[in-house]
């Protein structure tokens, strides 16, 4: 078992072969730095605790395609990114960290698919960006390419 | 994470890649309009790469997108014969390192086309210079010279265009090729051997044509009192190309102010007997039509010029489902993005 601490200063036991999906932790068992706790600064206790049921449910990936369990994993996979922005977007810093390669897949891919859609408006207040364009900036690129910008499916909404 | 505004959401550069490089390119052209910072991102050459890169390997996406360099026009896209060449200037896209390649040592300065491609086995990208009436050239990228593979047996010239007219797949340069009858030639590049790859009979000849230069040909015209000559009157044109790893060659025909573009497409590499023609349009207004790109579904995308615009139009073979789409050119006109809506 290997001992991950968040940054509100709460532990979690987690299996090795779970764990190792994340190559910075692998790479810190095979250096042999893995022996205590090992503190995640980035990372706080709620989203840790997301993290962690993603890397059980994804242990031995390759056992599930023998054993017909891909769609359950599938399935898993899909309810596992129905969540929130802010909560998708610590998973995704998290994961990023860790370093683990298909969750960043699984959760990238959900908020491009979240963000596909949306109006220029929506992005900014999603992801909090302030706008730093001029106006005539801001014209020049949608003369470039109105259709763009046109389009019943184009959804100002923010979730 | 903190929801109030005050402090933010604080991607780093490379997540916010992550996450653009899966999105269509109507998107992406949207987004632009978000920041500075991610207007600058999403023009980046890189961004480019990778969004193509990721393109390429989903099978099912919808979006293409090409990279063209408007002087060297033959290069298309999403193979790796469209890596952008221009006057011999090697550009590594991954890497963005360029190299001025050596000139051509050997053969006379006369029309020629380029064309890139890729040894598999030797993982040596090489570059084929085939020139109009004599032997080819090819240079290894690794080499870095020039060295002649000579002209296959039985072609007696090179049938080259202002179409595409070269294409790199199976491992091998193909190009039309003039003996008795038309066909495409084929240079294999890892076994270095000449084939001839031929279509079925009369397939993309057009009767009556009794002059051919650099892929135009020109028919005798008969009037009630005399004979006349006209070239450009009733000409025809081919390209070959290909569409889904399929070797297609494709004809423009003009004749009485109608053009006639025709698509033939060989579904088994090799097997004359699999090709079939699949399309042929009539149109009054469009002068120049290519096959770009099919779709999974087996629609076609092409490329237009239409005579009262002068830039290209796009669109599908199956016009009547109504088409979405439409082209977009950077400052330097060298990216266009292209999404089926």
């Amino acid at each position: 078992m290997v001992k991950l601490k968040s940054n509100d200063d709460k532990e979690f036991e987690v299996e090795e072969a779970a764990v190792i999906q994340s190559e910075m932790i692998k790479n810190m068992i095979e250096d042999g730095c893995a022996t205590s706790v090992i503190p995640l600064p980035n990372i706080d206790s709620k989203t840790l605790i997301k993290v962690i049921e993603y890397l059980n449910k994804h242990i031995n990936m390759g056992k599930a395609a023998e054993t017909g369990e891909e769609d359950d994993l599938k399935e898993f996979d899909e309810q596992f990114v129905n969540m929130g922005w802010e909560e998708l977007f610590d998973v995704i810093m998290a994961a990023n960290y860790l370093n683990i390669h298909e969750l960043m897949e699984l959760c990238c891919q959900s908020a491009a698919d979240r963000l596909k859609n949306k109006s220029v408006r929506a992005v900014r207040e999603m992801l909090k960006i302030t706008n730093d364009l001029t106006e005539e900036e801001e014209q020049e690129i949608i003369n470039d390419a109105p259709w763009a910008f046109e389009g019943p499916e184009i959804d100002d909404t923010v979730n | 994470m903190d929801v109030d505004g005050a402090t933010g959401i604080h991607f780093n550069e490379e997540i916010v890649v992550d996450i653009l490089s899966r999105l269509p390119v109507r998107s992406l052209l949207r987004f632009k309009c978000v920041s500075k910072i991610w207007m600058a991102l999403i023009s980046e050459p890189y961004f480019t790469m990778k969004h193509l890169k990721l393109a390429k390997n989903n099978q099912n996406s919808p979006k293409i997108l090409f990279l063209k360099d408007m002087f060297t026009s033959h290069l298309s896209s999403l193979t790796p014969a469209s890596l952008p060449l221009a006057q011999f200037t090697e550009n590594n896209p991954s890497t963005r390192e360029s190299t001025v390649l050596r000139s051509t040592e050997f053969l006379p300065s006369e029309d020629y086309i380029c064309g890139l491609g890729y040894d598999a086995t030797s993982g040596v990208y090489m570059i084929l210079k085939i020139g109009y009436q004599s032997c080819s050239e090819i240079l290894a990228l690794k080499s870095g010279s020039w060295r002649i593979i000579g002209k296959p047996t039985g072609i007696y010239r090179s049938w080259l265009s202002d179409m595409d007219s070269q294409a790199f797949v199976h491992g091998a340069f193909h190009w039309l090729g003039l003996s008795r009858d038309e066909s495409v030639t084929s240079y294999d590049i890892s076994n270095e051997v000449f084939k001839e790859i031929t279509f079925p009979d009369g397939k993309f000849v057009v009767p009556g044509m009794n002059c051919v230069k650099h892929g135009l040909s020109f028919k005798e015209i008969t009037f009630p009192d005399g004979k006349f000559v006209v070239p450009g009157m009733n000409c025809v044109k081919h390209g070959l190309l290909v569409l889904g790893e399929m070797i297609c060659i494709c004809t423009t025909h003009y004749d009485q102010w109608k053009y006639t573009f025709n698509l033939w497409i060989m579904k088994d590499y090799g097997i004359k007997e699999s090709s079939t023609r699949f399309f042929t349009i009539l149109s009054t207004d469009l002068y120049s039509l290519v096959p770009e790109y099919r779709f999974s579904d087996g629609e076609v995308l092409l490329r237009c010029k239409h005579f009262d615009r002068c830039r290209y139009i796009f669109k599908t073979t199956k016009e009547s489902s109504g088409f979405g789409f439409n082209l977009v050119q950077n400052a330097f006109g060298m990216d266009l993005f292209i999404q089926k809506a």
